[in-house]
């Protein structure tokens, strides 16, 4: 249970304050809504490039990071598809220097070519580390451009390639951070030892004065209804053979969530999930298995992928993914083994409660979901679904015509 | 937006609040080690055995040995073990770190005695069934496979094999061979010399202070057996390895992966803390000189580190990175330039008190909450550290001057000192003198 107050500045940016009266620590969280689905098509992998240079220093602070080290913190930032997210943990007797610092790069980012252009080379060495230098590493590369057409999740956070990334221009750049980082276009949570009152004064006198921009957001249009399954085969570089099954299912907010993270979690949280206990011990087809949601904000996906043992064939595999597949659609689930996957769910959502940094971006996340109320319902949600949801979420969504196959085969052939 | 104009004040980090620890004496005479939480739902709790590398008669023993132990006791098999544990929605954790074999599971409080009586079981009573056995290795074999592909695990299996030997307990890497040789018989050795009561400690967090909970654990360790402690062999922690330069060329050449490193020393060794003082200055946190150089100004890589792994008996240093593999030759001659930089200038005042704010309040992070703290509280106990010394350690990291950085430099960062290890770039494209 996060205990938090909600405030709306007069320029529009909204803050969420919860204390905890147990830590030394704050936790300072800012999130803008941007993420890759609000990149246009030929320059994608904008917002996370942008992540990078919001760190190059602001008017009155050119340098982010040293007086936040000075005051004994740490900071980073991700971005993936929805929004990009930075956070400043620091004791809190410091913490007026994590709000001036984030305050300062919201109202006036310092944008120059130089810093541009070593970000841009930082950032195409991260897309060949992460993407290109590792086995499997393209998956969402290939997965994405699979079962999304026509919504902007087709492509990755990193971008679609390292082209988009070398062409951003710096008069992009300037137009990006007028349109998307502004009080208006964020959600700025804080989670430290102090009361909001004394939180809330600090917040005013550097946040206040900082001006909103327009509203006018590239959105991405919706993924239409997937109507026969699709699939890929890549050959590469790889040690052993990999399958991904992707299922389109209803984004982050609608009912239907919860049933298709338990779906998630019967399959494949833990050492009794049922493709662990089928597959991985008792038949031996894989030596991998794994299922869980991406949980976007719009028309997500369940994802199965395994990996088979040796000398055992992808669609040997499939077939027992399915068999798991249809006993869900056609057998009810049993009492103990959904208490078990909600049990796990209720433990985890207690454990992530524990640290001032998960506290803040978990407020944040849920606010940027448009519904922060339901971050302290989530308990009531997994504890509602019954076998009746599990089944017919089953039936819905884990169909082949829903589905996305995408097949990594080695180049050589090992033996 | 005149307030943005003027910085805040800092203020100084010189009080950091040290965690109460409880220390007691199990009535079968285990030391735990606790911190109490009240009104946490959660808790932690952590047995820990001497039973890693150093230890083992046959290789990969230890590590095999931790996965064993859940996979099947005499009252409850492998799949029984899973169940009820996931029922409860704990996190068991059993692992082989290269010192210990730790048996870590966080629960709910309301939970954490029928928890205590599974691990009762998985540690009292395991059978090591040879199905779970030849499974496990099957898995181990192929995930094995898939990590060998990776140029930076390469490259650091390359960097400890040369610098502790590929004999030495922390210098040896898994392989196909090693674990097709380890049988059933080798595991039970292992588990019967080292998982016993004279050769645990215990570590709790949380609101841990009910009877049940307390009794639950006193019956677990009244139960473990009582034997002799084995000692250390300690000829198998000599080293013998020759310095040179290891480069080895993979299939993809996008990017290679550069380790440089030494071996230092354990945690009692009276250079540790200037030692990491002087690892933070030259690649430890963000505005380190060499991130600062290779990454922020040169935009060479994604990122680069340095980093200072201790060990019980042993230590070494490291740097890592990625890079184009045409700018091997850059990236490494900026690399040793920084070293050298450092073993001639003092480090500036200013930058001296950069990285002491930052280490302070990284030691205030250390100290944040029974689950951190309990953390910082275990790596000193296993080093045989005195809890009593846990003050001065931190005054100790904060007086640390310029001029023992410029010493311990000069000591320790020697180019000629540090194997050398790239992987992932061919002959002709490192640029390489």
């Amino acid at each position: 249970m996060i205990h938090y107050e909600k405030y709306t500045l007069d320029n529009g940016l909204t803050v969420l304050i919860e204390q905890d009266k147990t830590t030394t620590m704050a936790a300072v969280n800012v999130l803008y809504k941007v993420g890759s689905k609000n990149e246009d098509p030929d320059k994608t992998g904008f917002a996370h490039l942008f992540e990078h240079l919001m760190f190059g220093g602001s008017d009155n602070a050119p340098d982010f990071d040293t007086p936040l080290q000075m005051a004994g913190g740490e900071n980073n930032a991700f971005t993936n598809n929805d929004y990009t997210n930075f956070y400043d943990v620091v004791p809190v007797q410091n913490i007026e220097t994590a709000l001036w610092l984030e305050a300062d790069r919201m109202a006036h980012l310092t944008l120059n070519q130089e810093a541009l252009d070593v970000q841009k080379k930082v950032v195409v060495e991260e897309f060949k580390e992460v993407c290109l230098n590792k086995p499997y590493g393209d998956t969402w590369h290939h997965l994405s451009a699979l079962t999304y057409q026509k919504h902007h999740y087709q492509w990755p956070t990193i971008g679609k390639e390292i082209s988009h990334i070398e062409k951003a221009h710096l008069g992009d750049v300037a137009d990006f951070f007028q349109r998307y980082y502004h009080p208006q276009n964020a959600i700025l949570s804080i989670s430290s030892p102090l009361s909001s009152y004394e939180i809330l004064t600090i917040v005013k006198k550097y946040f206040e004065e900082i001006p909103s921009h327009s509203t006018n957001y590239l959105q991405s249009p919706a993924e239409p209804e997937q109507r026969e399954s699709r699939s890929l085969t890549v050959t590469g570089e790889i040690p052993i053979p990999m399958f991904v099954l992707a299922y389109h299912m209803p984004g982050r907010t609608h009912e239907e969530y919860y049933a298709c993270d338990l779906i998630s979690d019967i399959l494949a949280n833990g050492r009794s999930a049922r493709l662990y206990n089928r597959l991985v011990k008792e038949i031996k087809c894989v030596s991998e298995i794994d299922c869980y949601l991406t949980g976007s904000m719009d028309n997500g996906l369940i994802i199965i992928e395994g990996k088979p043992a040796e000398n055992v064939s992808i669609e040997e595999c499939i077939q027992h993914v399915w068999h798991e597949i249809q006993l869900l659609q056609t057998e009810l689930v049993d009492e103990r083994e959904l208490q078990k996957v909600k049990n796990k769910a209720v433990s985890s959502i207690a454990m992530s409660d524990l640290n001032v940094l998960n506290k803040a971006m978990s407020m944040a996340y849920f606010e940027n979901l448009g519904q922060i109320e339901i971050m302290n319902e989530q308990e009531e949600y997994y504890e509602s679904v019954t076998p009746q949801d599990i089944q017919a979420a089953a039936k819905k969504y884990l169909r082949l015509e829903n589905m996305s196959q995408l097949n990594y085969l080695p180049a050589i052939n090992p033996s | 937006m005149q307030q943005l104009r003027i910085a805040p004040n800092i203020n100084p980090l010189n009080h950091i609040i040290l965690p109460h620890v409880e220390q007691v004496v199990s009535n079968s005479g285990v030391p735990i080690y606790r911190i109490i939480k009240d009104d946490c739902e959660v808790v932690k709790c952590e047995l820990v055995f001497l039973a890693g590398r150093p230890y083992e008669s046959v290789a990969l023993a230890a590590t095999t040995t931790a996965f064993m132990l859940r996979e099947g006791s005499k009252k409850l098999n492998s799949e029984e073990i899973a169940e009820q544990l996931d029922f409860y929605g704990a996190t068991l954790n059993i692992k082989a770190s290269l010192d210990t074999i730790t048996v870590q599971v966080v629960c709910l409080k309301k939970y954490m005695t029928a928890i205590m009586d599974i691990i009762r079981q998985i540690l009292l009573e395991p059978v090591f069934p040879e199905s779970e056995l030849q499974l496990m290795k099957d898995r181990r074999v192929q995930r094995l496979k898939i990590e060998l592909a990776k140029n930076e695990v390469v490259s650091y299996r390359i960097l400890t094999e040369s610098i502790y030997g590929d004999r030495h307990p922390y210098g040896y890497n898994s392989s196909e061979l090693l674990y097709q040789a380890i049988t059933r018989q080798d595991i039970i050795d292992h588990y019967e010399r080292f998982i016993h009561r004279n050769n645990c400690f215990i570590f709790l967090a949380g609101d841990v202070r009910g009877e049940s909970i307390i009794s639950s654990i006193e019956t677990l360790l009244d139960e473990l057996p009582t034997k002799e402690k084995i000692s250390l062999d300690r000829r198998k922690l000599l080293i013998d390895s020759k310095l040179e330069r290891a480069i080895k060329t993979t299939g993809n050449p996008l990017q290679a992966s550069i380790r440089i490193g030494r071996k230092t020393f354990n945690r009692t060794h009276e250079d540790y803390y200037p030692f990491v003082f002087l690892s933070t200055v030259l690649g430890g946190y963000f505005s380190s000189r060499l991130t600062t150089n290779i990454r922020e100004e040169k935009g060479l890589t994604y990122g680069i580190y340095s980093m200072l792994d201790t060990l019980l008996y042993d230590g070494s240093f490291m740097i890592a990175t990625d890079v184009a593999t045409d700018k091997v030759g850059e990236t490494l001659s900026e690399i040793y330039k920084e070293m050298e930089i450092l073993q001639n200038d003092l480090v500036p005042d200013e930058e001296m008190d950069l990285v002491r704010n930052y280490l302070a309040g990284n030691y205030i992070n250390f100290f944040d909450g029974p689950f951190n703290s309990i953390k910082a509280i275990k790596s000193l106990v296993l080093s045989q550290i005195p809890l009593s010394d846990l003050k001065s350690l931190v005054d100790i990291s904060q007086s640390i001057n310029a001029h023992q950085v410029l010493d311990i430099a000069q000591k320790y960062l020697n180019r000629n000192d540090f194997w050398e290890v790239i992987v992932g770039a061919s002959a002709q494209d490192r640029n390489i003198d």
